[in-house]
């Protein structure tokens, strides 16, 4: 039999414990409140500090710090804030402000922290530090980011891929011959949105990216052949057909109905028995920007296949390659039976709109 | 030892070992959630969802809303969702052959006429009456179906059928999304190369006492009313920690059916929303998993802590009743449905842990709650039971129940801190030592009627009168 005294002191220790929590719970959030009108005080000083700073015009001086700023500079939480108030500016800025506000940050010596945060054993200290040095565009710590661009810790990784191409544009790009580590469909809309800001002028090397053992190196790559109209890449697009990795299949269908040539569709056309019903379903919706006349006899066998949203995205191909093509649907053996009498009311409207 | 003593004696170690057991589970979910949640908020720090707002590679979604008798407040809801920030998305209202004037109130506000449309029957539904759109091209992602009624799960289904993006968001109409709830949501589906995301849930929370304009919420307050608070601080204990526990485990079985986004070609190959439960949500994402443990395909149902969905709690007991009667039908009918899973190996975490925790600490406890406490009273009846002993371990019972809410009430003031008011968190801790004495017997009896009613096949969905969002309240 348990005794009732185990369970009087677990009933003890309960109470002690909630009662713990919940002074920590009230002390918490009064030190919080008192924080936060703190921070209205910081926020004051910061804001003239880089008012000042971007309004700044002496090349040769330095940005006049005053003496409240320079001692509370001592205390962390506010060195921490101020940072983050810098770098809100950066972001925020350009031309010779934001250079001022690079300049005020390496005058505070806020770099020299970063650099501490780089050699931080916790993951997210490293990628603050990465994103920090990287959106006060220090090039000089390149080859210090570089190595993380592989780095076990996906945030690390992350923030040192897009800090390289913050640097280096599409030139940057480069870590993609070597990164062992998947990107991620978010890492990769964050690459080609920091890419969106610099001027493409022709980059190289997505030809090698195409052929990378890296999987997911070979879907933005294939990503970039579509943004960047690479119609010199056809081929090589062409050969990504022959993927095993149905992504990469995928990706390839969708970018070569941008970089389409005389001879897209045919090729498309030529893989849709063999492919897999994702696939066959993409083929069909890029045939409907890229088809001729040529391909209507293709498209009217496929208003009888089996998957009825094929059957509609054919029918929606048809209408949309030519005249033709839409009387080719319309005097259809089934026209005027479900689904084909619905489909073609669909695709009609579609048309009219 | 009698016999008397020798029944008493198991039944007193057996329920004992139960509650150890339920509350080692709990220990287990606060730790294993807390650092969940702060990784996900590290995580976060470096999350700009302007980036995933501006880009046109976003994952494109539907958000499916079915709609019956809402006519009242419509209008608003449909246009909170129109303004939801998300470049890839198309808004479908379902009018589930609602008896007001819902579709003539939306015709009227959104310049609708009937288009031709085909409607893929991927998933075989009630029949559709039509499908609007709207003339005016700022609503152009607004697509208005008109069926005939056939519950909530048809509904969606008809969406799912409708939808033409790759993901469904399926929400109660009635709900305050955050702006930004569906860019938060979406990015689970891009972060996992090697599994494939079926769905994504967040957090839930108590829109009852916030200000609320225009479909937008405003200002968050506490509720002032009991019940609503108890909600508050219930939903706050099994999101914060119980579902980012289980998620990090991916082993979550449930995603609200208030707001949850989901793969639509899994939900498609699933057969889509089940309109033989009444635990439709539960049921789907339970079904996708089994689904994917039988492709053997690496896969996960992710969760996130941020509160994106705002929603009205049942302020009075009656309503109250219905809800966990019909969340405790369902819970069993799913568990019926997928019983094949318990404790079978090939499903992995899902058979051997997920389900059987649901079995045993979801489905049983109020059954070994209600069963116990009503032997002891027959035992009290009969002169054989130590009542010392007894209220000692009422007490054991009820001293780690409080500290598991205060426990979630820390969590939420160290993460999301939506109740900024001193006063509201020591409201809160109140509610927490008051919940076990009114609102959990009354949880417990809620639960028992629904096995009861489930045993005499009463499958209604149960009347859900609410009160309203919409009016604003200045404090």
């Amino acid at each position: 039999m348990i005794r009732p005294y185990y369970f009087i002191l677990a009933i003890f220790f309960f109470i002690l414990v909630a009662l713990s929590l919940i002074a920590f719970i009230l002390i918490y959030m009064y030190l919080r409140n008192k924080s936060t009108k703190k921070q209205q005080k910081w926020t004051v000083m910061a804001n003239l500090l880089i008012r000042k700073a971007i309004f700044f015009e002496e090349i040769e001086d330095d940005i006049p710090v005053t003496l409240r700023v320079q001692q509370s500079l001592k205390q962390t939480p506010f060195r921490k804030f101020l940072t983050n108030e810098l770098l809100k500016a950066k972001k925020n800025v350009s031309g010779s402000a934001a250079e001022n506000i690079k300049q005020l940050y390496l005058q505070l010596n806020l770099n020299q922290y970063a650099l501490a945060g780089l050699k931080n054993r916790r993951w997210y200290l490293k990628a603050q530090a990465i994103q920090e040095l990287s959106v006060m565009g220090l090039k000089e710590y390149l080859t210090k980011i570089y190595r993380f661009t592989n780095n076990a810790n996906e945030l690390v990784r992350m923030e040192a891929q897009i800090a390289i191409v913050n640097f280096y544009g599409f030139e940057g790009l480069r870590f993609l011959d070597v990164v062992s580590y998947p990107i991620t469909e978010w890492q990769q809309i964050k690459l080609l949105q920091e890419l969106l800001r610099i001027s493409p002028d022709n980059f190289k090397g997505i030809e090698k990216w195409l052929k990378s053992p890296n999987k997911t190196v070979v879907v933005f790559a294939l990503k970039l052949v579509r943004g960047y109209h690479r119609f010199e890449l056809h081929d090589s697009v062409v050969g990504c057909l022959a993927d095993a990795d149905k992504q990469v299949k995928l990706q390839a269908i969708i970018s070569l109905g941008e970089i389409y040539t005389a001879e897209t569709s045919r090729l498309l056309i030529g893989q849709f028995l063999s492919a897999h019903p994702k696939h066959q379903l993409a083929i069909i919706k890029v045939l409907q920007n890229i088809a001729t006349d040529d391909d209507i006899p293709f498209l009217l066998q496929q208003l009888d296949h089996e998957n009825v949203e094929i059957k509609l995205f054919a029918a929606r191909a048809l209408a949309n390659i030519s005249a033709k093509g839409l009387e080719s649907l319309m005097n259809h053996k089934q026209a005027l039976q479900y689904p084909f009498i619905e489909i073609i009311a669909q695709v009609k409207n579609e048309l009219a709109i | 030892m009698s016999w008397q003593t020798f029944v008493f004696d198991f039944f007193t170690y057996a329920i004992l070992a139960y509650s150890v057991t339920l509350m080692s589970c709990y220990i287990f979910i606060g730790i294993y959630s807390s650092g969940a949640v702060n990784n996900y908020l590290h995580k976060n720090s470096f999350t700009d969802y302007r980036i995933l707002a501006g880009s046109t590679q976003t994952p494109s979604m539907s958000i499916l809303a079915p709609a019956y008798n809402e006519g009242a407040n419509i209008i608003e809801n449909v246009r909170s969702l129109l303004s939801i920030y998300y470049n890839n998305m198309e808004v479908i209202i379902l009018n589930d052959g609602s008896k007001d004037d819902s579709l003539e109130k939306l015709i009227a506000a959104y310049d609708l006429y009937k288009i031709d449309f085909f409607v893929n029957q991927q998933i075989h539904t009630k029949k559709v009456r039509g499908v609007y759109k709207s003339r005016n091209h700022v609503y152009r992602k607004l697509i208005v179906v008109d069926k005939e009624n056939g519950g909530k799960a048809d509904a969606l289904n008809v969406g799912v059928n409708i939808a033409k993006n790759d993901y469904i968001v399926c929400i109660d109409v009635d709900c305050v999304l955050e702006q930004d709830a569906l860019l938060k949501l979406a990015k689970p589906f891009l972060e996992y190369p090697n599994h494939r995301v079926i769905a994504t849930g967040g957090v839930i929370r108590i829109a009852n006492g916030c200000e609320i304009e225009n479909g937008r919420l405003i200002k968050v307050h506490l509720p002032e009313q009991f019940l609503p608070r108890v909600q508050t601080l219930e939903y706050i204990r099994a999101f914060l920690l119980g579902r980012m526990a289980w998620s990090r485990l991916n082993g979550l079985l449930l995603i609200s059916g208030a707001f949850g986004a989901f793969d639509k070609e899994i939900v498609i190959k699933c057969g889509g929303y089940n309109h033989k439960t009444v635990g439709e949500d539960m049921e789907l994402v339970v079904r996708m998993r089994r689904y994917m443990e039988e492709l053997k395909q690496p896969y996960k149902v992710a969760f996130i802590p941020d509160p994106l969905c705002w929603t009205e709690a049942p302020a009075s007991f009656k309503i109250l009743g219905r809800q966990r009667n019909r969340w405790t039908r369902g819970t069993i009918e799913t568990l019926r449905f997928h019983k094949i899973m318990f404790f079978n190996p090939s499903y992995g975490l899902l058979g051997m842990i997920s389900y059987p925790y649901w079995f045993f600490f979801e489905f049983l406890a109020p059954i070994v709650e209600f069963v116990g406490m009503s032997v002891f009273i027959i035992f009290g009846i009969f002169g054989l039971i130590n009542w010392s002993f007894f209220f000692i371990l009422l007490a054991f019972v009820f001293c780690f129940g409080f500290l598991y809410s205060i426990f979630a009430v820390l969590m939420e003031v160290l993460t999301y801190h939506q109740y900024k008011q001193q006063k509201d968190i020591a409201n809160l801790m109140l509610t927490a030592f008051l919940e076990p004495f009114i609102f959990h017997p009354f949880v417990v009896w809620s639960a028992i009627k629904g096995n009861i009613d489930l045993l005499r096949k009463k499958n209604a969905w149960g009347e859900m009168t609410r009160q309203g969002l919409s009016s604003p309240k200045k404090k």
